[in-house]
């Protein structure tokens, strides 16, 4: 047997055992709170809770409005910043006049105006896509913005010495070479996104998991049921922008990032 | 034989059967049968065309890697790991340095966590980075350094540690020919005030013969001992007439020829 | 010449946000809409609120808790980081799990978390240091095996021992990555305390502003957000000036129309 061989069966086994070192704690754990004081449900309870969770049609019900609202209120941020960042990139006056406005809305706390937008619009998941949009445009729009100024100046000067015209321009040097920062911004939106949508759920109400999970609350089996599947959520959501920025991004060489 | 005889009869360094081998019994041999005995004071070059495994070789002399058969000794005493010692110099310049410590910071690391005084530290360090022609700049960092400012910092930092076998893993192939010129007579006139043993990698033919006082050429796959050239050139060496002396273009054939053979013959592996 | 420019660059960044601030007050004077009251009123309400009274029972609290939260992240993610690069079988080991946990949307676990930590300013404080520490612990992980592997070489041959090498060279050689994911989890810090003030909580500007909001306290739910946004730019500008100093030692790269990825 190689060594990467040994190598790769030590990390299973160590998975594993992780794995059931974690269940086992967990399991103690939630049988010591078992007293009068409601503590965490027992690990075997939660399990069995997911399962039965799993055959209910509530829970896809409420998976896909928080999908749905994610998904909308992504794509209407990539739909508005992209566009937007490449007009602010075009002349310094616009990107520095518009410098200070950005980086004040990008540093709003995101959940700071959900009372605002539940005010206006009610708990609806139209809310909820308004809230994304007011929030997670920013980093979009700020990478484009970034991605742009960063064109390699000597790729631009040979495109110009071709005598490319400015829309080919655009599409062939430009929009390339600012994809990767683009997707770094794309990145952050689509995590800022969930975020903000399983927040709008959890506080305001909004229909979707995190109201299930609201409403959960005093049955901790299901509520933390509920919270594994959003973590798994997370991951999905995570597996899929990585999965399509590989694809779209094979030539550039992205080192496996574990950044946010 | 008296202590002191016997003390001086025991090389540097010395390799017995070396070899490294890479994935297994059955998988690539690098290097085969190394034998090598380096006296006390000695500077010996290792030459070799590019990747045939000069730097596993070294990694091997400084303990960095264990080797699959044969041992290193250092001193007498065989290494499993970097022996106190020995300090290593390796290429590329910049990389060695930390870019996050000033230059004076650098050359003191190695010197730190073993008992030295503070005030002694800083006075080798202000010494190793005059001997090496940059006294005033142990509070830059290094980005302001030019390459090969920044190659005699690792150079005094190796210096400051007070080794007694200094490896060097083609230490100035980075830098421009002028600049090469410098450092290495800078390296034969440490080496003679200091008397270090040198082992030093180097792909320049002309380098190997000017530095050494013996030239070791690898060669083939998996390399081995192709030859090793006595370099008897007495009297101190410079740039202008060491390279014209007929001995020295006699011993740089050899070298030469030896490294051409070495490509010539079928590899058995 | 230079001077000139530098006054240049500041006219045209300030002149759109001095803009938008007039004319929000002068728009907003004779506002009749119940959720956009006047700038006036709005600014009355944050001077009593926040001047006031308010300062100690919600701002305190709330940037308090983010205080204790972000210092936990920061001991428990550097620190984890650094052994999981010190051992790489349990660095490799660890992924899955730590990818898992990441990926939470960490307002999602807030209910979870005040169950276990009780609904008092423990909860927040956990609530926040959960949601932080994701960040800092990958980018320390990740920033370690990035280092140049010839760095860490010569560290080894000359044998550095291991707490000079933890503070000479893994964790220097690491910043640059470990800042990035600081600053993030300071973004996320921030999320959080927000929102699990407004999940639950008695005190605390989210708090406040829900409450605000419930009760159709308008303006004072306008001058809590404005509090929020400014906290958000101030501490974002505040650790702008940590991240340079932690970063003295890279070369100056000059480009005045930078603008700071996120």
């Amino acid at each position: 047997m190689t060594t990467l061989q040994t190598r790769r069966r030590q990390v299973l086994l160590g998975r594993l055992l992780t794995l059931f070192a974690l269940a086992a704690a967990w399991q103690i754990f939630g049988m010591l709170g078992d007293e009068d004081v409601k503590g965490i449900p027992k690990f075997s309870d939660v399990a069995v809770a997911l399962v039965n969770e799993l055959g209910t049609s509530s829970l896809w019900t409420s998976l896909g409005q928080t999908v749905t609202t994610t998904a909308i209120g992504l794509a209407l941020c990539l739909v508005i910043g992209i566009p937007a960042g490449l007009l602010l990139a075009a002349h310094p006056f616009l990107t520095v006049s518009s410098r200070f406005v950005i980086d004040f809305c990008r540093t709003v706390p995101p959940l700071a105006i959900i009372p605002l937008f539940l005010l206006i619009m009610g708990p609806t998941q139209r809310m909820a896509v308004a809230l994304i949009v007011a929030v997670s445009v920013w980093p979009i729009l700020l990478q484009t913005i970034h991605g742009v100024r960063n064109v390699d100046p000597e790729l631009l000067a040979t495109a110009r010495s071709f005598r490319l015209p400015l829309w080919r321009r655009l599409a062939l040097v430009v929009a390339p070479a600012s994809m990767p920062y683009i997707f770094t911004g794309i990145r952050i939106s689509a995590t800022l996104s969930l975020l903000l949508t399983i927040g709008a759920e959890l506080i305001a109400g909004v229909p979707g998991l995190g109201k299930e999970i609201l409403l959960s609350q005093s049955v901790p089996d299901r509520m933390f049921a509920l919270i594994i599947v959003a973590g798994l959520l997370g991951m999905l959501l995570a597996f899929a922008v990585m999965a399509i920025e590989n694809r779209l991004l094979a030539w550039h060489y992205i080192p496996r990032r574990m950044t946010t | 034989m008296s202590s002191t005889e016997s003390a001086a009869s025991i090389p540097a360094v010395e390799l017995s059967g070396l070899g490294v081998t890479y994935g297994g019994p059955t998988g690539r041999e690098v290097l085969r049968g190394i034998d090598l005995s380096v006296a006390p004071g000695e500077i010996v070059c290792i030459v070799g065309h590019s990747g045939i495994g000069k730097s596993t070789l070294i990694r091997c002399i400084a303990g960095l890697q264990k080797p699959t058969t044969g041992e290193v000794r250092i001193a007498g005493i065989a290494i499993d790991a970097p022996p106190a010692t020995l300090a290593l110099v390796s290429q590329d310049y910049g990389r060695p340095l930390m870019p996050w410590l000033r230059v004076g910071e650098n050359v003191r690391l190695p010197l730190r966590g073993n008992g030295l005084a503070r005030k002694v530290q800083n006075e080798r360090v202000s010494d190793a980075l005059a001997v090496v022609g940059l006294g005033g700049a142990a509070r830059s960092y290094p980005w302001q350094l030019s390459g090969g400012m920044q190659q005699r910092v690792a150079i005094a930092r190796a210096l400051a540690y007070r080794p007694q076998v200094l490896l060097m893993d083609e230490p100035f192939a980075s830098v421009d020919a002028q600049t090469r010129a410098e450092l290495e007579d800078l390296l034969l006139t440490l080496q003679r005030d200091l008397g270090i043993t040198v082992l030093l990698v180097t792909h320049d033919v002309d380098e190997s013969v000017y530095l050494s006082d013996r030239v070791v050429v690898l060669g083939g796959t998996p390399a081995l001992m192709q030859d090793i050239v006595d370099v008897p050139l007495t009297g101190a060496r410079d740039q202008l007439t060491t390279k014209a002396d007929p001995l020295f273009i006699e011993c740089r054939t050899r070298v030469l020829s030896a490294i051409q053979q070495s490509k010539v013959v079928a590899p058995v592996s | 010449m230079k001077m000139m420019s530098g006054l240049r660059l500041l006219v045209w960044e300030l002149w759109l946000p001095i803009l938008i601030v007039v004319v929000w007050y002068f728009g907003s004077e004779s506002s009749k809409s119940p959720y956009f009251p006047p700038l006036s009123r709005i600014w009355k309400a944050f001077v009593d609120n926040w001047f006031g009274p308010g300062f100690v029972h919600d701002v305190v609290p709330s940037l308090t808790n983010l205080a204790f939260g972000l210092a936990v992240a920061l001991v428990v993610g550097v620190g984890a980081g650094l052994l999981l690069a010190m051992f790489p079988l349990a660095a490799d080991i660890a992924d899955p799990f730590l990818q898992f946990f990441r990926a939470i949307p960490a307002l999602a676990v807030l209910p979870a978390l005040f169950i276990v930590f009780g609904t008092g300013s423990t909860g927040n404080v956990a609530a926040i240091a959960f949601g932080a520490v994701w960040p800092i612990l990958l980018n320390t992980l990740d920033g370690i095996r990035s280092i140049d592997p010839s760095i860490r070489l010569v560290a080894r041959s000359y044998r550095i021992r291991t707490p000079l090498l933890v503070t000479q060279v893994l964790l220097p050689g690491a910043m640059p990555q470990i800042t990035v994911g600081i600053r993030t989890s300071l973004a996320i810090g921030v999320v959080i305390m927000v929102g699990s003030e407004m999940y639950v909580s008695t005190a605390g500007i989210g708090h406040f502003v829900i409450v605000a909001q419930q009760t159709f306290a308008i303006a004072d739910m306008w001058s809590g957000i404005l509090l929020l946004g400014i906290i958000g730019y101030v501490l974002n500008l505040g650790y702008g000036v940590i991240e340079r100093w932690l970063l003295r030692w890279q070369p100056r790269t000059h480009d005045a129309l930078a603008v700071k990825g996120n």
